[in-house]
């Protein structure tokens, strides 16, 4: 009898630990807030620099072979951007953003923020901070010239979105270039249309 | 103190699931084996798997595997289950070597091993999981994306892939699939690492119990089969997701705090786990000493050498100036079970102080402080079986040895010639023995004429071997109540005086060392 009724605990606890094994391979979790919704940006463009350039000096040329001897010595300097988020007029964002190191030939951008379901007017930016002497176009009045594989414009690069926006709980609002490298497309969640 | 508590609660774990399932079929001394049978499980599940996999529509082609209601279904839940009961079966694996201490040393190596066991064990689930391409797919791959991102690997970061502008390239799932695959190959060669300094390494569990847990784990497959969360949308921020807790425990905490702190915590964690042999090794004084070998003793019979559970001991050629091979010890690798002391007939070889001399100087004196005019039993304990905690004045005599496996044979001989009504050898469980072979050498050298073996002289029935672990005092008592009605059978014991115990190679036969 004694015999028997250890079996039976033997086998019980058998059966309870693989039914632990079962739920608890299987444990309800809320990942996240069923009252929000996301704002994700999400682009790369390409990294525009200042090259500027000047003769070599003489103690440069010296120290190189004949054949390999430079007519200029060129410095690039990557242009830093500016990437503002505004949401319904208040800054929810304002960051410089830059080339991800110093041979990086793009900008990326990947940023995403938790806001609240309903509409929204957005406005996002990504625009070149120039320094005083370069105008619009990118074009020093002096030295300093566009490095010769940036966009020829500073103006092609930036980007900028204004629209009105509408997310339900735990969608996705995402502002990504369109076909034409525009942003002006924002694609929403799935069970919702493109906003322009 | 947490770890004296540990041990306490491990061992009196042990004596309960004893006592529920019998020292033979404990599921719990079986965890490094399960490791390895859930591991062959998933091997064998996996490549049907495989077959219906498709990587340019992971989530659809597990939709299509769990419409099998034949063969997929369960299939696929048994891969699951059998992935979550390998890391439960290694974590009580691990939580054991902790507790008894087998981690420094000669069996460094294979904790360290088996951490990074663990490790691939884990990375394996994790692409498994995302290979499913559920919610929770999603999730641990968004987590992923996020905790690589804070590492200066990458020129753009890894998340940009999942912000759903686009469909997931299928090699993002090649590659999961790659690694689902690969993983398992360094397993094997950790695997093979870790069991890499024993001999005859025990791989799977005794084959009643092997076929009842897969039973059990199938019919858990059939009856309760894994659940596919909704598919995964890049778009839509997953809610609830069914976790499985064994392998994303970690999910809900990582997800709340900086990728760089969850990157300190894990490198913290894998760094104490590594550095566990250095934090456990006792002091130097404290450490047990490796066997020895008199060569001068030496027979070259080589049966320590077969006998040793750690391969540590080598036969080289002589150089004493005599013909043959003699045994030698490599210090590195002896772990101090002392099992050699016992499989030496002529008692040559051993840990200092507990070699087969060393046991029968001590056996000698335990004599002559106990009469055994009234025939009693003597219990010969191993230290780490319930003989090692059942000294009490009612108790019978006890010669303590360090493990069973040590004992040698010219001691129980000893004991019944000088008058002893039996003698109980108690053992811990053959696979929970701290020296790993100890319990079944015993028995072979007691009852089945292995070298070093018990001498025909003596009235096997006057001798038992029993297994108690720590706490099964239960076992203990049961075993010499059995063995006391068996002993009232015999006629009373006569002791001699005066004993002689055979050493098969004396002093004298040998030239001086």
């Amino acid at each position: 009898m004694l015999a028997r009724a250890r079996q039976a605990t033997a086998a019980a606890l058998a059966i309870a630990a693989l039914a632990a094994l079962v739920l608890l391979s299987q444990v309800m979790w809320r990942s996240s807030d069923p009252d929000a919704a996301e704002l994700r940006l999400s682009w790369r463009i390409p990294a525009p620099s200042f090259r500027q350039c000047r003769p070599p000096t003489e103690a440069e040329l010296s120290g190189v072979l004949p054949h390999m001897r430079p007519t200029e010595v060129c410095t690039d300097t990557a242009i830093p951007f500016r990437l503002t988020i505004r949401l319904n007029g208040d800054t929810l964002h304002s960051e410089p953003v830059t080339r991800s190191g110093p041979r990086a030939r793009t900008i990326t951008i990947y940023r995403s923020f938790a806001v609240s379901p309903g509409s929204h007017a957005l406005y996002v930016a990504l625009l070149p901070e120039l320094p005083p002497n370069i105008d619009s176009t990118g074009v020093d009045a002096t030295t300093r010239t566009l490095a010769s594989d940036s966009a020829a414009s500073l103006q092609d690069l930036a980007m900028t979105l204004s629209a009105q926006v509408s997310a339900g709980p735990r969608d996705v609002i995402l502002v990504s270039p369109d076909e034409n490298g525009r942003l002006s497309t924002i694609v929403a969640a799935s069970d919702q249309q493109p906003v322009a | 103190m947490p770890k004296r508590l540990l041990v306490r609660a491990l061992t009196r774990l042990d004596g309960w699931a004893d006592r529920l399932y019998g020292w033979k079929w404990n599921p719990l001394y079986q965890s490094g084996a399960f490791v390895i049978a859930c591991l062959a499980v998933l091997l064998v599940t996996g490549l049907y798997l495989i077959f219906f996999y498709r990587i340019g529509a992971p989530y659809e082609s597990m939709v299509r595997i769990d419409g099998q209601i034949w063969g997929g279904r369960w299939i696929r839940s048994l891969h699951r289950y059998a992935a979550d009961a390998a890391v439960i079966a290694a974590v009580v694996h691990a939580l054991r070597m902790f507790c008894q201490g087998r981690t420094w040393g000669p069996r460094a190596l294979a904790w360290i091993s088996g951490v990074f066991l663990v490790f691939l064990l884990y990375v394996c689930g994790w692409t498994g999981y995302v290979m499913v391409w559920d919610a929770h797919g999603q999730l641990l791959a968004t987590e992923g994306a996020r905790l690589l991102d804070a590492l200066p690997l990458f020129s753009e970061p890894v998340s940009r892939a999942f912000a759903g502008d686009g469909p997931l390239p299928s090699a993002f799932f090649f590659m999961n699939l790659f690694l689902h695959i690969a993983i398992p190959v360094g397993l094997v060669i950790f695997l093979w690492l870790h069991v890499s300094r024993v001999a005859r390494p025990v791989l799977l569990p005794p084959r009643p119990l092997l076929w009842t847990s897969l039973g059990l784990l199938t019919a858990a497959a059939i009856l309760l089969p894994a659940p596919l969360g909704p598919p995964a949308d890049l778009l839509r921020i997953p809610g609830d997701v069914a976790l499985d807790i064994f392998y994303s425990f970690w999910l809900p905490e990582a997800s709340s705090m900086s990728p760089a702190l969850v990157w300190i915590a894990g490198g913290a964690v894998t760094v104490a786990l590594v550095a566990v042999p250095f934090l456990t090794r006792p002091r130097a004084d404290r450490r047990p000493e490796p066997s020895t070998v008199s060569a001068r003793l030496c027979t070259s019979c080589e049966q320590c050498y077969v006998d040793c559970p750690y391969d540590a001991i080598r036969m080289v050629a002589r150089t004493d100036g005599r013909d043959g091979l003699v045994a030698r010890v490599n210090p590195a690798s002896c772990v101090s079970c002392g099992i050699c002391a016992g499989s030496c007939a002529p008692m040559g070889v051993g840990p200092p102080g507990r070699t087969g001399r060393d046991q029968l100087a001590r056996v000698k004196e335990f004599v002559s402080r106990n009469t055994f005019g009234g025939g009693e039993v003597v219990l010969v304990g191993c230290g780490r079986s319930a003989a090692g905690v059942a000294r009490t004045e009612t108790a019978p005599p006890q010669f303590p040895v360090s493990c069973a496996g040590n004992l040698h044979s010219s001691v129980v001989e000893y004991l019944v010639r000088a008058g002893a009504r039996g003698v109980l050898v108690v053992a811990c469980p053959p696979r929970d023995c701290w020296g790993r072979e100890g319990p079944t050498w015993l028995v072979e050298r007691l009852f089945n004429e292995r070298e070093a073996e018990l001498k025909a002289r003596v009235d096997r029935r006057r001798v038992r071997v029993a297994y108690a672990s720590l706490h099964d005092r239960h076992a203990l008592a049961t075993a010499l109540d059995d063995f006391s009605r068996a002993l009232d059978r015999l006629d009373a014991p006569t002791g001699e005086a005066g004993i002689e115990v055979d050493t098969e190679c004396e002093l004298a036969e040998a030239p001086a060392e």
